[in-house]
């Protein structure tokens, strides 16, 4: 298991190279030039080559990259002009508020789509069954930042349960229930689409498995269907339903920008959106690849957690 | 003397084992270990052994699909390594049949373009005339030419296996290994396809290896017969000389392994057991590879390896790899299963 | 025009079947979509006695195994008939009311063991659940008694055992783990179905005679599933064969090798490779298929493949009768290899 723990891990070098290769030439293909966007049209000339040669764009490419990964290395990922912070220290502040959101959303997808697609599964074609179809193409068709502004309307504006943005604090004054007040909408919010994902796929990767000849072994021994599905059909299911999670979770990461600048929340999203909008290409940059190593990361975990559930694997 | 039409020397193949984080060689697979045999133009060689004996790995060494460690391979007098990097010349030459031809032939594709887009692929016939091919290619094998129009899951697994072996015949090979063709299909219909083979033989002198683990079907299709045990050769020669006294404990114990359709006899008779403990191919054992299930296992059977000879009585070209052979009370338990067997 | 009807078989000792199908039907889809797989099936079986069901792929002798167990398909429903389980019919019974029959009266063994095993489960794991959460165990009784078990099949090192994974086991080990799990409630019918098709021939012929002396010792009554009418001569006492989805002859097991009635029959028999045969150059395999129950035969279903059919094979589905009073009812119009004197016997004809 370590082994195939390392060696997988050895595989994301590479792909983190590439990463920051892609993130660093990015910059190189958005047109304008980054005196302009700082000093404005009406800078002197003078006053952008000073620029241009501070900022080493008078440097060949291959230079620029090596300094663009010495920088990296030692944690210097630009200077934000929106924030007028380093973008380290912008994302920094912020990735805590997205992870939060993100587990949150991709607990929450997780438990509910294997709950809600193993409760299917128990009974396929009953009402109950076709109920999650339903629910699952609901939310598979609806775009996320629409199902925030309609949950915002329901909860937020006529019900007045929830607050409709922001966030707060678990260590200020209303402590952490008001924190998952404010959670509650942009979690539900970036979920509602996995969650079908999830519950679609663990449906169907449990019934493919339920005409499994193991599973007639189990019942022709008085096992009942409760323990077949939980117990037997499962566990089987999981590497696939894991996969999936997996995929979801790059999906929630993008998916919070979005969500995020809905319901303002102070996350690494709403600020890449305010990056975006005021072309503060550091700060898109480091975000982009924040995100981007987040996304190989997390599929490397879920490789473990895939061959935890497929014993054949640890083998290799 | 002709050549023979296949030729094996001294063939060993053996798989590196990687494992650790720099991947290296921490052992090896003896699948083969250093076995010899013929098969002359026109006739059948059945291989005969248990899963892990190491046959399937020899018919796909002699198709090229698994590199020789040592020894070499002749087939029709030309070197196997050379037929290899000539491009398209080894199929002209072999091919192969395998158990499951579900898994070998195309769920999306009918079995007339299956078999249409061999000959395109190998150039022997196009449009018009490749479905013509197919046409007679399905007569040559007993199928209804309406089949070409169906795809695999709609055939029984005997037609299957007619497809399978149309598609080999397609190229027009000289030699076809066919790997426990008919170990999946009911005892019912194994017949059919048996006797298919053996027509298709007679007629365009074909050279077939036919490997199996069940000695009842060799006896009816195999000219001579090689028994492997564990990546080596225990036993082989004339199918008559072998079925009449088989030499080596192994065989014996297969022989006595096949149920005979007589109640009365199978109650009765008398059986050479083989302990189970399948041979280890990571780990070979000094000495005969089989002494750990012989029951006639001794101190010389742990040191040395039993080399493959005659016997005095019987014919020339029946050899057996075993120490104890000659003794009286093996060549007695020996002939007692036997008896037993073929009653 | 059909003559459906069944003639009882009857129990060869006084204390009746342990179990006993009577007319059962297996059916899948509905409607007009509706296959029948299985047509009238009556069989039974004492305590204690071993009955082979012979038949080639698609005659339905599954099926009806998995009928008798409640374990059919989805789509697969039984269309008639009764399951009758030391007199008490198991047909129409909940799952839930299944369940206690299910393992520990009767157990049943499936023909690949490989995928049979849950690959995600330990032998151990699997082997225990029942007796942990059903039969009242702890863990280490259960424990004990796996260990006992994979003993008893002839699995060296046992103990160790426990904790391997399917795959890590050979296709014999797989197929005697199998087995231990399948005897762990002292089951008093042990259904076997192709217990050792997949297996080699020195494995298989171990996997049966383990199997055999497994009945004799827990005292079980044991149905074997197989084609091959060879699997059946050294181990059951009596055997059904099957053809169509209808039961074409049944007989004690050196009657029906020594003297088979039914053309069909005789046909298996002549298809086995002999191994005691002289060099038989070629085999005498039945022609043409089985009939696919899509496509129902009118008539006796195996005229199209019989060399002894007449007209009326064509027309009219012959009566499984015991026309000689034997133990020995046949299917068959022309009953070609009755002797004469046993023909006087019987009579009607």
């Amino acid at each position: 298991m370590l082994s195939f723990i390392f060696n997988r891990g050895l595989q994301i070098v590479p792909v983190i190279i590439g990463v920051t290769l892609a993130t660093f030439l990015l910059a190189q293909i958005i047109p304008g030039d980054p005196a302009d966007v700082l000093l404005g049209s009406m800078a002197s000339e003078e006053a952008r080559q000073q620029l241009r040669v501070a900022l080493g764009l008078n440097e060949p490419i291959y230079v620029q990259y090596a300094i663009y990964l010495k920088n990296l290395l030692q944690g210097d990922l630009g200077q934000s002009f929106t924030f007028a912070q380093p973008v380290t220290q912008v994302i920094v502040e912020r990735l805590f508020n997205t992870s939060l959101l993100a587990v949150a959303a991709i607990l929450l997808a997780s438990v509910a789509g294997v709950a809600a697609g193993t409760w299917a599964a128990l009974r396929p074609g009953s009402v109950r069954d076709q109920g999650l179809s339903v629910i699952v193409l609901f939310f598979n068709s609806m775009p996320s930042f629409w199902l925030g502004l309609v949950l915002i309307l329901i909860f937020g504006l006529h019900l007045r349960l929830l607050p409709i943005g922001g966030m707060q604090d678990a260590t200020g004054s209303s402590g952490i229930g008001s924190l998952v007040a404010h959670m509650a909408l942009p979690t539900i919010t970036l979920a509602a689409w996995s969650l079908a994902v999830i519950a679609r796929m663990t449906r169907s990767s449990i019934l493919d498995v339920i005409n499994s000849d193991y599973i007639r072994t189990a019942r022709s021994r008085g096992v009942s269907e409760v323990r077949i599905v939980l117990c037997h059909a499962l566990p089987n299911a999981m590497p696939s339903v894991i996969t999936v999670i997996g995929m979801q979770m790059g999906f929630l990461l993008s998916g919070a920008v979005l969500t995020e600048t809905v319901f303002s929340w102070p996350g690494i999203g709403l600020a890449m959106y305010q990056a975006i909008s005021t072309r503060d290409i550091p700060l898109i940059q480091g975000g982009i690849l924040v995100l981007a190593v987040a996304f190989v990361l997390i599929n490397f975990a879920v490789d473990i957690l895939y061959a935890y559930f497929n014993p054949k694997i640890k083998l290799g | 003397m002709n050549t023979p039409a296949i030729q094996l020397k001294n063939v060993s193949v053996r798989f590196p084992i990687r494992t650790g984080i720099l991947r290296r060689v921490v052992g090896e697979v003896h699948a083969v270990d250093d076995i010899s045999f013929e098969i002359n133009e026109g006739e059948t060689l059945g291989l005969v052994g248990e899963s892990g004996s190491g046959k399937s790995t020899t018919g796909r060494a002699l198709m090229g699909l698994a590199p020789l460690t040592a020894g070499s391979v002749a087939c029709f007098g030309r070197d196997l390594k050379q037929l290899k990097l000539a491009s398209g010349a080894l199929p002209r030459i072999s091919q192969i049949v395998f158990q499951d031809p579900y898994a070998s032939l195309n769920p999306r594709m009918t079995i007339g373009e299956t078999l249409q887009e061999v000959l395109e692929v190998h150039g022997l016939a196009k449009g018009r005339d490749a479905k013509q091919r197919v046409d007679m290619l399905l007569d040559d094998v007993g199928l209804r030419r309406d089949l070409a129009e169906r795809h695999p899951h709609a055939l029984s697994g005997g037609q299957r296996q007619r497809v399978a072996i149309a598609r080999a015949l397609a190229i027009e090979p000289k030699f076809i290994v066919l790997d426990e063709v008919v170990s999946a299909l009911d005892v019912s219909i194994q017949g059919q396809i048996v006797n298919l083979l053996q027509d298709l033989q007679r007629d365009r002198k074909l050279t077939y290896l036919f490997i199996t683990h069940d000695l009842s079907i060799v006896r009816h299709v195999s000219h001579s017969l090689v028994v492997m045990y564990g990546g080596q050769v225990m036993e082989k020669g004339p199918r008559k000389s072998i079925f009449a006294a088989p030499l080596h404990p192994y065989t014996s114990a297969l022989l006595s392994a096949v149920p005979v359709p007589d109640p009365k006899i199978e109650r009765m008779r008398p059986r050479i057991d083989v302990r189970s403990e399948p041979p280890n191919p990571l780990a070979p054992l000094t000495g005969c590879r089989f002494q750990k299930s012989c029951l006639f296992a001794s101190e010389i059977c742990r040191s040395e390896r039993p080399q493959l000879q005659s016997i005095e009585g019987h014919d020339p070209q029946h050899l057996a790899a075993c120490h104890h052979m000659r003794e009286p009370r093996v060549r007695e338990a020996l002939s007692r299963a036997a008896r037993g067997a073929l009653s | 025009m059909i003559l459906a009807q069944s003639s009882p078989l009857r129990p060869i000792s006084a204390n009746g079947p342990v179990l006993e199908l009577k007319n059962l039907g297996v059916a899948y889809g509905r409607g007009a979509a509706s296959v029948q797989v299985v047509h009238d099936v009556s069989l039974a079986v004492e305590r204690g006695e071993a009955l082979g069901i012979v038949g080639e792929s698609g005659c339905g002798k599954s099926q009806t195994m998995l009928a008798a167990l409640g374990l059919l398909p989805r789509g697969g429903r039984i269309t008639s008939g009764q399951v009758l389980l030391e007199g008490q019919d198991l047909v129409g019974r909940s799952p839930r009311q299944m369940r206690p029959v299910r393992g520990r009266e009767i157990a049943l063994i499936s023909q690949d063991a490989l995928t049979s095993l849950n690959p995600a489960m330990t032998i151990g794991k699997q082997m225990a659940e029942p007796m942990i959460h059903y039969g009242g165990m702890s863990r280490s009784a259960a424990r004990q008694r796996c260990t006992e078990l994979l003993d008893l099949v002839g699995i060296p090192g046992a103990a160790a055992r426990l904790a391997s994974y399917p795959h890590e086991l050979s296709g014999g080990m797989r197929q005697r783990a199998l087995i231990a799990m399948a005897i762990s409630a002292n089951p008093k019918v042990l259904i076997a179905d192709e217990p050792t098709t997949a297996l080699d021939v020195t494995t298989q012929s171990q996997i049966l005679r383990l199997i055999d002396s497994l009945r004799k010792e827990l005292g079980m009554a044991l149905i074997l599933i197989t084609h091959d009418l060879g699997v059946v001569a050294g181990v059951a006492d009596r055997v059904a064969v099957l053809y169509a989805g209808r039961v074409v002859e049944t007989a004690e097991t050196e009657t029906l090798f020594a003297a088979p009635r039914h053309p069909y029959t005789k046909a298996l028999l002549d298809s086995i490779a002999r191994i005691e045969d002289d060099v038989a150059e070629r085999l005498n395999p039945i022609p043409g298929l089985p009939p696919d129950p899509r496509n129902p035969v009118s008539g006796c279903a195996f005229h199209p493949r019989c060399e002894y059919s007449r007209e009326i094979c064509r027309n009219a589905l012959p009566i499984l009768e015991d026309g000689t009073g034997a133990q020995h009812p046949v299917r068959c119009h022309v009953d070609p290899f009755v002797s004469s004197s046993l023909r006087a016997v019987g009579g009607a004809r």
